[in-house]
Order: C-alpha cells, then sequence, then structure tokens
C-alpha cells in the first residue's frame, strides 16, 4: 500500500470518527427534545379516502366541526392501500417526533381491523376509536372504542317512503360490494318497501319487484351509473344507493333519465344529506326522493370530545356503541324545499314515516338484516 | 325472477351500455395503436385518458360548453404524448419508464387540482354534458361514439393508404431503412405519440363528460390498462382493435347485468372471472396461440448511426 494511501484512510477515519462521534454526542447529550404534540388526534381514513361522500367525509367534519367548537387540532393520512394501514396507525401510537402522544387516534372503516388491532395491543394505554366494526373483543382490546349502526333501520325507512311513492310497484338498489355491511342496507330497504306496498313481493325466501345489483368498487361511478340505467330501463322507478363514490353514478342516471321513460324516475342517496345531488345542471328541483342518513359525524364529534377535552369518560373507554334510529344515529332527510311541488313529501306521509320509526324503536318491527337471496 | 332481457328497453340498454363502456376503451385503444405502430410502447394510456376525463370537466366547468371541454381534453392529452414522445423519442429514454410516469404524474396532478380548483376533496360539481341524440334500439348515442366508429376506416385508410401511414408502420418495423430513405424517424415518432395521446384523452372525456356529467378521482379504474389489452388482442389493426374494444365493453356490460337480469343469473359464480377474461386473452393471444404480432422495433429508442 502507497504511503499516500495510507495517510488518507487514517484521515478520513479521524474525520469520520470525529464527525460521528460529535454526532453521537449530540444526540445523546445536547439534542434538544421533541416538541410537545400539537395535535390531539390523529385520524388515519378509509381506502376510499376523502371526497367519499361517506364515513371518511363525515369523519373529517366530525374532526373540523370540534376544532371550530374546542380548538381540538387533528392531523390525518389518507392510505392508498391495504399494507399502509399498520405503519400509520404506529407512527401515531409512537407519537413520532412529539414527546407526548395523540388524545385519540381514529380509524375508518372496516378495513383496518388487522392493523389497528395490532397496534393497539403493543400500546395498550393509547385510545383508538374505529366506525363499523362489530366484531372487537372489548375486553381483550379495552382501548378501542368501536361505532357501529343499525343501518337496516334507516334503509327501512327510505324503503318505506319508496314504497308509498313508486308507481312502477318496482324499486332497485345499487349496493358497493357484496358483502355483510351492505347486506344490511338491501335488506332493509326491501323490506321497508314491502311494508308499505306488498306489490314489491319480498320475503325471506324470494323477490319479484326487487332489482338489485353491486358494483364491486367504491370510486367506479362509470359502472354504478350503467348499473342504475339498466334499473331504470327494467322497470324500477326508485334506485336506492350504497355505494360510496359509485353512488354518484346512480344519482347522475336519474338525471339523465327522467323524461326519457314513461314514468318519473328517482334516486335515494346515502349517508349525508344528499338531495342536493340529485339536482340537474342549471335546474331548481332534485330527482332524488330522500337520504338515508347515518351520523357518522355526530358519534365521532361525541367521541373526540369525551377523549381529547373532557378526558373523563362515564364508562370505560372500549366499548362497542350501537347507534340508532333511537338515539338518532340514523335518520332519512326530509327536504321539501328541493322537491318539486307535486312530489313534496305531505304531511301524511311524513306522519307515516315517523309513525314507523316509532315503531321500530319501540320494536314492534323486527328488521332483517340479511335476505338469503342477496 | 323479475325483468327479462326480452324487453325492448333492456336490450337497447344492452347495446347501449356496451358502447358506452367500449368507446373510451377503442379510442384510447386505436391511438395507442399509432403509437405503437410507430415503435413506441405507451403505457401511459391509462394516465392519458385521466388526463383528458378531468381537463373536459375544466373546459367545460369554465366554459359552459362541453365542446371547448372536449377541445381542452384533447390538448392536454397531446401535451402529455409530447411529454411521453420528447423523453422515449428525443431523449431515447426507457418507453415503460416513462409511461409509468405519466401515470403517476396524471393521477397526482389531476386528484390535487380538483381540490385545487373547486376546494372539495374527490369529486367535481356535474357540468354540462355533450349532446346526445337517441334512437331506436340503440339509446342515447353522443358524438364521440360516432366518432368511435368513425375512426375504424380513418385509421385504416391513414395507417395502410397515405404515405404518412407508411411511415409510420416502417418506423415501427424498420427504422434505419426509413431514415435512408430520408425521412425523419423521430419527427414520424413523435406524431404517432401525440395522437395516441389525443385519443386517449378523448376517451377519457368520454366517461366524464360524454356518459356521466363530472369527474370523480381515479375514475378511469383501469380502463387504460384493458384499452393496452385490447390493442394486444385486436393484434395493433384497427379492425382489431375495434373488436376487441367492443368485446371487452360487451364483457363489463355483461358483468353489471348478471344480478338483474335472470336470463344471465346462471353466470352469478363467475363475475370475477369475467372481469379477468380481458387481460387472460392477452396472454393466450401473446404466449400460447402466437397470432398476434407485435411491431419489429417496438420499444427500442432509434439511434442514427455515426459517419466513422
Amino acid at each position: 500500500m502507497k504511503r499516500n494511501t495510507l495517510y488518507a484512510i487514517i484521515a478520513l477515519v479521524i474525520i469520520i470518527g470525529g464527525v460521528g462521534g460529535g454526532a453521537a454526542y449530540w444526540w445523546f447529550f445536547l439534542r434538544p427534545p421533541p416538541p410537545e404534540n400539537p395535535f390531539e388526534v390523529a385520524i388515519v381514513f378509509g381506502l376510499g379516502g376523502l371526497g367519499d361522500l361517506g364515513f371518511n367525509d363525515l369523519t373529517k367534519d366530525a374532526a373540523d366541526q370540534a376544532k371550530l367548537t374546542h380548538n381540538v387540532n387533528f392531523t390525518y393520512s389518507e392510505p392508498q392501500a391495504l399494507s399502509e394501514f399498520e405503519p400509520l396507525f404506529r407512527q401515531y401510537a409512537a407519537h413520532v417526533g412529539f414527546s407526548t402522544p395523540y388524545d385519540l387516534i381514529i380509524g375508518v372503516g372496516y378495513e383496518v381491523f388487522d392493523s389497528i388491532i395490532a397496534v393497539a395491543a403493543e400500546y395498550p394505554t393509547q385510545k383508538f376509536l374505529v366506525i363499523d366494526i362489530n366484531w372487537i373483543n372489548h375486553t381483550q382490546f379495552p382501548n378501542i372504542r368501536a361505532e357501529t349502526f343499525n343501518e337496516e333501520q334507516g334503509a327501512f325507512l327510505v324503503g318505506a317512503l319508496a314504497g308509498l311513492r313508486t308507481t312502477q310497484d318496482k324499486i332497485a338498489f345499487v349496493g358497493g360490494k357484496d358483502e355483510p355491511l351492505i347486506h344490511k342496507f338491501a335488506a332493509g330497504y326491501a323490506f321497508g318497501a314491502n311494508y308499505t306496498n306488498p306489490n314489491i313481493g319480498v320475503n325471506a325466501t324470494h323477490h319479484t319487484n326487487y332489482l338489485f345489483s353491486y358494483v364491486g368498487a367504491w370510486d367506479n361511478p362509470t359502472t354504478g351509473q350503467s348499473q342504475a340505467e339498466l334499473h331504470y330501463d327494467a322497470g324500477a322507478d326508485i334506485c336506492f344507493a350504497a355505494a360510496g363514490g359509485s353512488s354518484i353514478g346512480v344519482f347522475d342516471a336519474a338525471i339523465a333519465k327522467n323524461g326519457t321513460l314513461a314514468y318519473d324516475v328517482w334516486s335515494i342517496g346515502v349517508d349525508k344529506p344528499q338531495m342536493y345531488l340529485g339536482v340537474p345542471t342549471g335546474g331548481t328541483y332534485t330527482t332524488m326522493l330522500t337520504s338515508m342518513l347515518k351520523k357518522v359525524d355526530t358519534v365521532v364529534y361525541r367521541s373526540i370530545l369525551e377523549a381529547a377535552v373532557w378526558k373523563n369518560t362515564t364508562g370505560p373507554w372500549g366499548t362497542m356503541k350501537v347507534y340508532e334510529l333511537a338515539d338518532g344515529g340514523i335518520g332519512w332527510e326530509l327536504n321539501n324545499d328541493l322537491l318539486a311541488p307535486p312530489y313534496k313529501i305531505t304531511a301524511g306521509e311524513e306522519f307515516l314515516i315517523n309513525d314507523l320509526a316509532a315503531a321500530v324503536i319501540n320494536g314492534s318491527i323486527v328488521i332483517p338484516t340479511d335476505f338469503t337471496w342477496l | 325472477m323479475q325483468s327479462s332481457f326480452l324487453n325492448p328497453l333492456v336490450i337497447t340498454w344492452f347495446i347501449n351500455s356496451t358502447l358506452h363502456f367500449s368507446t373510451p376503451l377503442v379510442l384510447a385503444a386505436l391511438g395507442g395503436m399509432f403509437s405503437e405502430r410507430s415503435g413506441v410502447v405507451n403505457i401511459g394510456l391509462e394516465g392519458m385518458m385521466l388526463m383528458g376525463a378531468f381537463m373536459a370537466v375544466v373546459g367545460t366547468f369554465f366554459s359552459g360548453n362541453p365542446w371547448i371541454g372536449l377541445l381542452a381534453a384533447s390538448i392536454s392529452g397531446g401535451i402529455l404524448g409530447l411529454i411521453h414522445g420528447l423523453i422515449s423519442v428525443q431523449m431515447k429514454g426507457n418507453q415503460i419508464v416513462s409511461g409509468a410516469g405519466i401515470i403517476l404524474f396524471a393521477t397526482g396532478f389531476t386528484s390535487f387540482m380538483v381540490f385545487g380548483i373547486w376546494g372539495i376533496r374527490g369529486i367535481t360539481p356535474s357540468v354540462r354534458q355533450l349532446p346526445t341524440v337517441t334512437f331506436p334500439w340503440l339509446g342515447a348515442i353522443s358524438p364521440l361514439m360516432v366518432l368511435m366508429f368513425l375512426m375504424l376506416p380513418i385509421s385504416w385508410y391513414t395507417l395502410y393508404r397515405t404515405p404518412f401511414g407508411m411511415r409510420l408502420r416502417a418506423a415501427g418495423e424498420d427504422p434505419s431503412t426509413l431514415d435512408t430513405a430520408g425521412v425523419n424517424v423521430q419527427t414520424t415518432r413523435l406524431i404517432g405519440v401525440i395522437l395516441s395521446g389525443i385519443f386517449a384523452a378523448l376517451g377519457g372525456a368520454h366517461l366524464s363528460i360524454g356518459f356521466g356529467s363530472r369527474f370523480v378521482e381515479l375514475m378511469t379504474g383501469g380502463r387504460g390498462f384493458i384499452a393496452l389489452a385490447a390493442l394486444i388482442f385486436g393484434n395493433w389493426n384497427p379492425l382489431g382493435v375495434v373488436l376487441s374494444g367492443l368485446f371487452f365493453g360487451f364483457l363489463s356490460t355483461l358483468q353489471g347485468s348478471i344480478d338483474v337480469l335472470p336470463e344471465f343469473s346462471f353466470l352469478a359464480p363467475y363475475v370475477q372471472f369475467i372481469a379477468m377474461i380481458p387481460y387472460v386473452s392477452v396472454i393466450i393471444a401473446l404466449g400460447i396461440i402466437r397470432r398476434s404480432i407485435p411491431p419489429k422495433a417496438i420499444g427500442v429508442p432509434y439511434i442514427k448511426e455515426r459517419e466513422g
């Protein structure tokens, strides 16, 4: 080895060692402590992302509301794939970059299940909140709260209204995916329509005048529109959409089909008050009869305040809370301003629907959550 | 069960829906044909479609005129094609990497700009649709569906009966001969790629302002890749491309009607299988039957021989 090379190597070792040692000294002794966590709440949204017109948007609304009323700061991520959930939850649970933990970490949708229980087991003092998961063992995971809904009750009410309003005695349903959660919507809706209009002909074993299909994705409005147009052409005049971002295609189909068929066609929205989405470009009146409301925003808002503001929960944190008609977590949209004069919901119809709601609340009507043929 | 296929309205829906689903596929695939016949692989079709769908809505929203939206879409598609062309032809970059870059760029740009322009996430307000004419048995026909059928003779004539088409094919088969004949290979290829961008964007515009009336984040949903499949299954010639595009559109329609029409209910267990057919058919066409023959110089940047 040449002498110069040797010197160069020695110099290099000294420099690297010096700098590295200095860096290590700084890291262990001089480094300023990480700043306090400026956020109280962290949200990991479901795969549909923001703009799904459903639970992701509603959770964001809840956080915005908490920010407005109680100055609760929040941060969020929108994962693009299932594999991103666990690192995100772990990053928030370990409060990377901050000295203090978050008061609450929210996971939206049932897709987060596997990753959230893995992280919750590692951080037993961190509070978590999930939506739409009803199979968590809360004695094993006392730090996860689950908020679920009896969707079939709201679907029953909008179905009852559809049964009253259908002129063709035939109604339709477009779901996002063929799975148990969506079956609750489909079954409640069919049962409700049949309740007020037996011509729909739905029972546990068969369905005569009830058309249904599944888009297979939460973000494919083109397929949703095509399927809804088929339902309308096949003779149904009211179509209920429970398909996340794909629902918008169903609403557009109702707009496009109105006036081309011998009968008026209607859509029914889901989750949020969506009747405004049925107004054609430049029009005044909507083609959407009503929406089934699932008030994710209200219940998430309540949990955010409980975890981040009041900090004293009355009961244990880790429970499954079921929201339904009785506590106002589920409802239906009534907006006569958007309906053209001949189609306004009459006082009689409103009374009947509220009467049915009362019957559901006191238990005299039991709504199926699934049918074998769905 | 409930509704029969043998109902004029349902048959009309079936034909109309097939045409609706095929239009974006056929337009993008014919565009891709111009690019690939000239020797440039264009896997960026998906991104160009997405950009076209988005710019069509932007143009329509700000002008109130869907034709302006169509113009905006084709310009944006042309620009993306130009970028892909500059990278892969002019600078001789890797065509696959450049195409993938186009997809990533279009995905990010459109999602970001929806928020940037309207301040809402994921979905734009509805805009005016292209005017449609309703025919018996065919349903509402929009101008882009007409264009799809016009493109068959036009692209066939262009490709096989004009000097430009001849040069385009030569650029894809044997660029050095074309160069010897005194034609600029790079310009020829660049035009091919720009054409592919324009047609892919028009296909995307059909999704946003032809069939629907708004842009939704990631609304193309992989149709660019199915268009590529149609291009390969159609053996890179216009008739084959149009037929395979129509076939794949028919499959999408069939998939949507299985749950509703009793005649097709026997297919219910195979819904996912039907969704897979386009991709499988490409593998069969390319690998097993070997009837599908790509242009010889596809994917290879042309490097002029230097003297000495």
